[in-house]
């Protein structure tokens, strides 16, 4: 039998739905294999590197200098420790300035993996411990900013310093994954020269420490009980914070994408299984009269469909690791992490999945031919045995939920999964049934337009699966590349010109002054100085607070980290109060004001009275009311203002936000040269890293929808394979009756066209829904009607649609009109 | 009006070349109704497929007025077959996703003629369906099935009508009736009828027989030749 399911699939290797069903089980095992590659590479990474990003086996980290004792601890336990510091400052040079991340360390850096300086001949050198005192390593990225080259001389706060290296790996940079600004690494020594570090000032102070694993964890028992507020100790690389969460949902979004295709293809080869039954159910009968056993028949076509789930299998693995590495360069700036080695596992998998949408989506049509009579071999005219609901859908179904459980992993995604691909389907499937149902209204002119008509009107199951297939595939598509980028301009349109574009921080109460006279007497507006304190919430209505209380992930971050909290005579007139009293601090009692979003986040509601933690001193007051704030102006404002007094004065410092035009960038650098603690943060910059992140994660799950419209395009050729008998016959009437090649093929392509422009227009309008959805519930951004997608969508469906049924049918066009038989 | 000269058919079959028809030769003036006659396998749906053009002849030629059908490509011939050529087949032939009204519209709209409708309506109510015009195919019985085939086939009021074996998967009495309404149709339009069967009783009620076997013209048959 093994032997005759070779010999069948060898003859049949060329016929329409064999080629179909490989090409759907390639696509769809090829989507799924390039993203799980590419994730399987990420999280190696993270885990063999795990020591080596964190800087050591075990690291505390703290906002105010770490005590002693704890140095002479672990110094007694016999481990390594390495201290850093890291905080934000700006660089200049010449007349150029950049803002950069500053790392300071000592002699034993690093603990855990190396760091390699770019030496002669771009060979990388592996060098240890810190800078000398004089000299600074950078990020090549710096350099290109300021526009020099090293061995120029850079101005850090008080010091002076010669670039003697530029960074090529950074063993501890793991964490964080987005690089904001590039990475100087200079020797702790000079700080306390530089004079940058003031009170107030947001310096990340770190004891990195590393060792045996028994003597690793005898410390931690040690210092654990000795942590004090804000203080954090950790073993592992910080996963739960934003960039990580990004990751994460980034990981998650190429999984989601790369799985819609998977299912369409699924679909792809459940129709080509299906007709490849139908169009065995001669041959099947001839094999029964010859004496073959039900079982045998059976045994054989899946046999056949077995060794082709394996080799579509094995060559859509293949082409999901090319794949994935065309992932790995578009996301390469975006994850700045060099990948180990794919393991077997997302192979496997795969391999596996592969095999059983084969066999979930293939074989349940194939039982049928185990049905077929061999009277049938006298009648072909015998109706195809019939097969239960249960037994063609369930299998899918099954197969489905188990691939997603496989990938994902969590029950409540892949119900998220099936619930959001359902009801994409649903939008399709409904408004295709309508414009077909309209479509039935028309009088067709001619004999084309009736048969382009009546080709989908009466065939509208197959017309509704086409458009809805097809339809997946643009609307992701269309929602990725034209959505996504109008919303980003419509953030961008919505931020006024002369919003402020730079962030002063880190000013000292006796700075404020200075700092305004100096803009003023340079004919720029005198701009607002607010203070600014951290504190800790640590009750709310005498209730501790802690990340336990909370379920949302920002939530529980907020609550473990320090609020900027700020104190003001007078509210601005930009965030008006939604709910409360007026402000009137004057009456003298304790009040808080706080931002309506971070309220509903932690809980907060009117008159509960909260409790901060600033500087180890407990401040308490009542929110007075509710304050709605429009972030996206850009200017300064704070979660939580409270009435002066409250908060004491010798922990501020200040921060303002001004408007400067390019052309007066040399007066800032003259700021920072006067005052070196200052620390400015050019808020243009920032957005565009931001927005080529995001244009880069949009880039590369466009990539991954590729698959997922090739996919819908499968469905469509399996569609059509499925009319295909029908379509030929007509086709030879017709020209039995006179009509030429020429009509036919108008016929077909107004049928196609047809179809791409219902596709084309549902998917543009699902794109838009989805996209106004977006702007109007999650970003509160005016998104316009107006717009490309209503003009590619249906341009890209009906282009499409009609180039690929014109492939599939050309049979059609070019059949002959003698009749057989 | 058909004028077939030396029409032979040659195939390559694994065995070597095989010769379904030799020979053939026979003229049929307007407004005549010849039966070709012959066993299952003589090549009788060869020949008629190649005297309506549908497919080609391997020798001779074959002529409609004065349109040498065998020197014209499958749009030349097509386009011959939408003007001057009707069908009605064993079969029946019916496009399945259209109506019995609009089946007998298509060759009206090939053409072009703007009455497409009102025309087919007509045809129809002439074969007794006019109950039936918004039913599909799959919704008719053989013999109405049969009826839309006629009404299409002479739809476009051609000059020519082939037919092969009309009745053949009709019962006797349905299939009398479809061969009286053909012949009824025939004559009030004046057009020549070339009709394939084995059935000899109704190759009778035309003017000429021709006898096929094994590919050739019996002689008999060829006597009648004009």
């Amino acid at each position: 039998m093994f032997r005759q399911a070779l010999r069948l699939l060898r003859r049949e290797a060329l016929s329409g739905e064999l080629r179909l069903l490989l090409a759907a089980l390639i696509i769809g095992v090829a989507s799924l294999a390039s993203v799980s590659f590419y994730t399987d590479r990420l999280a190696a990474a993270l885990d063999q590197r795990k020591a080596e990003w964190l800087g050591g086996d075990l690291v505390v980290s703290a906002n105010q200098p770490l005590p002693d004792r704890w140095r002479e601890q672990a110094e007694q336990s016999g481990v390594e420790q390495s201290s850093q510091m890291t905080f934000r400052s700006v660089v200049v040079s010449g007349e150029q300035m950049a803002l950069s991340e500053v790392k300071a360390v000592d002699a034993a850096y690093p603990l855990r993996g190396t760091l390699s300086l770019v030496g002669e001949g771009d060979q990388p050198r592996v060098v240890a411990g810190a800078p000398p005192p004089g000299e600074v390593w950078v990020e090549a990225m710096l350099l290109h900013k300021l526009g020099i080259e090293q061995g120029a001389t850079l101005q850090l706060g008080r010091v002076e310093l010669v670039v003697s290296g530029v960074i090529h790996n950074e063993p501890d940079r793991g964490t964080n994954f987005i690089n904001m600004a590039p990475r100087i690494i200079v020797n702790e020594q000079i700080i306390l020269a530089s004079e940058l570090i003031q009170p107030g000032s947001r310096v990340n102070y770190q004891l990195s420490l590393a060792g045996a694993s028994s003597a690793i964890a005898a410390l931690q028992r040690t210092l654990e009980p000795q942590l004090r507020n804000g203080d954090r100790l950790t073993t592992e690389p910080d996963r739960d914070s934003a960039t990580g969460t990004a990751l994460e949902r980034g990981q998650r979004f190429l999984q989601l994408v790369s799985m819609v295709g998977f299912v369409l293809a699924a679909v792809a080869v459940g129709m080509s299984a299906h007709r490849y039954a139908l169009r065995h159910l001669e041959s099947s009968a001839i094999y029964r009269c010859l004496g073959a056993s039900a079982r045998w028949v059976l045994g054989l076509y899946t046999t056949q469909l077995l060794l082709l789930g394996l080799l579509g299998s094995v060559v859509g693995v293949l082409l999901g690791y090319l794949a994935q590495l065309v992932l790995e360069q578009l996301l390469l700036n975006v994850f700045a992490v060099t990948l180990p080695a794919a393991t077997f596992t997302p192979l496997l998998l795969s391999l596996l999945a592969g095999l059983l949408i084969t066999i979930g989506f293939g074989l349940p049509p194939l039982y049928r031919l185990r049905e077929v009579r061999p009277v049938r071999i006298l009648r072909a005219d015998l109706p195809a045995p019939q097969l239960s609901a249960w037994l063609l859908y369930l299998p899918p179904l099954l197969t489905i939920v188990l691939l997603l459980l496989l990938q994902g992993g969590e029950l409540l995604l892949t119900a998220l999964v099936i619930a959001g691909v359902a009801l994409t389907m649903l939008f399709l499937v409904a408004g295709a049934l309508l414009l077909i149902h309209l479509a039935r209204r028309i009088e067709p002119r001619g004999v084309v337009m009736r048969f382009a008509l009546t080709g989908m009107t009466r065939r509208s199951t197959i017309a509704v699966l086409q458009i809805a297939a097809v339809g997946t595939g643009l609307m992701v598509l269309l929602l990725l590349s034209v959505v996504s980028r109008e919303l980003l301009q419509s953030w961008d349109e919505g931020i006024p010109d002369d919003a402020p574009n730079l962030f002063m921080i880190n000013v000292q109460q006796a700075q404020v002054a200075g700092i305004s006279d100096f803009l003023a007497a340079r004919g720029q507006r005198q701009p607002r100085f607010y203070p600014m304190v951290r504190g800790r919430l640590i009750a709310i209505n005498d209730q501790p607070v802690s990340a336990e209380n909370y379920r949302a992930d920002r939530a529980r971050r907020l609550v473990q980290r320090e609020f900027n909290l700020s104190w003001t005579e007078s509210l601005q007139a930009s965030s008006p109060i939604v709910s409360g009293e007026p402000w009137r601090p004057a009456s003298g009692e304790a009040i808080w004001s706080v931002e309506q979003g971070i309220a509903e986040e932690l809980g907060i509601r009117l008159n509960d009275r909260l409790t901060y933690e600033i500087a180890g001193q407990p401040v308490e007051g009542r929110v007075a009311n509710l304050r709605l704030v429009d972030w996206d102006t850009f200017q300064v404002n704070f979660f939580v203002i409270a009435a002066p007094g409250m908060l004491d004065p010798h922990q501020a410092t200040y921060i303002s936000a001004f408007h400067l035009d390019s052309a007066q960038q040399p007066l800032l650098v003259e700021l920072v040269r006067n005052h070196p603690n200052l620390t400015t943060i050019d808020v243009a910059a920032l957005l565009q890293q931001i927005r080529d992140i995001i244009l880069q994660v949009t880039r590369s799950v466009e990539f991954v929808s590729l698959f997922t419209l090739a996919a819908g395009f499968l469905v469509l050729f399996a569609a059509v394979q499925t009319s295909m008998d029908e379509r030929l016959r007509e086709s030879r009437i017709l020209r039995v009756l006179g009509a030429s090649r020429r009509e036919i093929l108008r016929a077909l392509t107004t049928e196609f066209a047809l179809l791409g422009l219902i596709a084309g227009t549902l998917a543009a309008l699902g794109a838009w829904l989805v996209g106004y959805l977006l702007a109007d519930q999650l970003f509160r951004l005016d998104y316009q009607l107006a717009s490309w997608l209503w003009l590619i969508g249906p341009l890209a469906g009906v282009v499409g649609m009609t180039a690929a049924g014109i492939w599939a049918t050309r049979r059609v066009v070019a059949v002959s009109p003698m009749m057989k038989g | 009006m058909l004028e077939v000269q030396g029409v032979g058919k040659r195939v390559v079959s694994p065995e070597g070349p095989l010769d379904i028809l030799v020979d053939i030769s026979f003229t049929v003036q307007a407004g005549e109704s010849l039966a070709i006659l012959g066993a299952s396998g003589a090549g009788k749906s060869t020949l008629l497929g190649i005297l309506a053009g549908l497919d080609e002849p391997t020798h001779g030629g074959v002529w409609i007025g004065d349109q040498p059908l065998h020197q014209l490509d499958e749009d030349g011939r097509a386009a011959v077959r939408r003007t001057q050529v009707g069908f009605v087949f064993q079969s029946f032939n019916l496009i399945l996703s259209l109506t019995a009204l609009e089946n007998v519209m298509v060759p009206l709209e090939l053409q072009g003629v703007a009455q497409a409708r009102q025309r087919s309506e007509e045809l129809l109510y002439r074969v007794g369906l006019e109950r039936r015009l918004h039913h599909t195919p799959n919704h008719l019985s053989g013999g109405e099935q049969q009826r839309v085939a006629i009404a299409r086939a002479f739809a476009a009021s051609p000059r020519l009508l082939f037919a092969d074996e009309p009745t053949g998967n009709l019962d006797s009495a349905t299939g009398q009736k479809i061969i009286d309404l053909l012949f009824a149709l025939n004559r009030d339009q004046g057009a020549t009828l070339v009709l394939v069967t084995h059935d000899v009783e109704l190759a009778a009620r035309c003017g000429r027989r021709l006898q096929i076997e094994q590919g050739r013209m019996l002689p008999f048959a060829a006597e009648e030749q004009n």
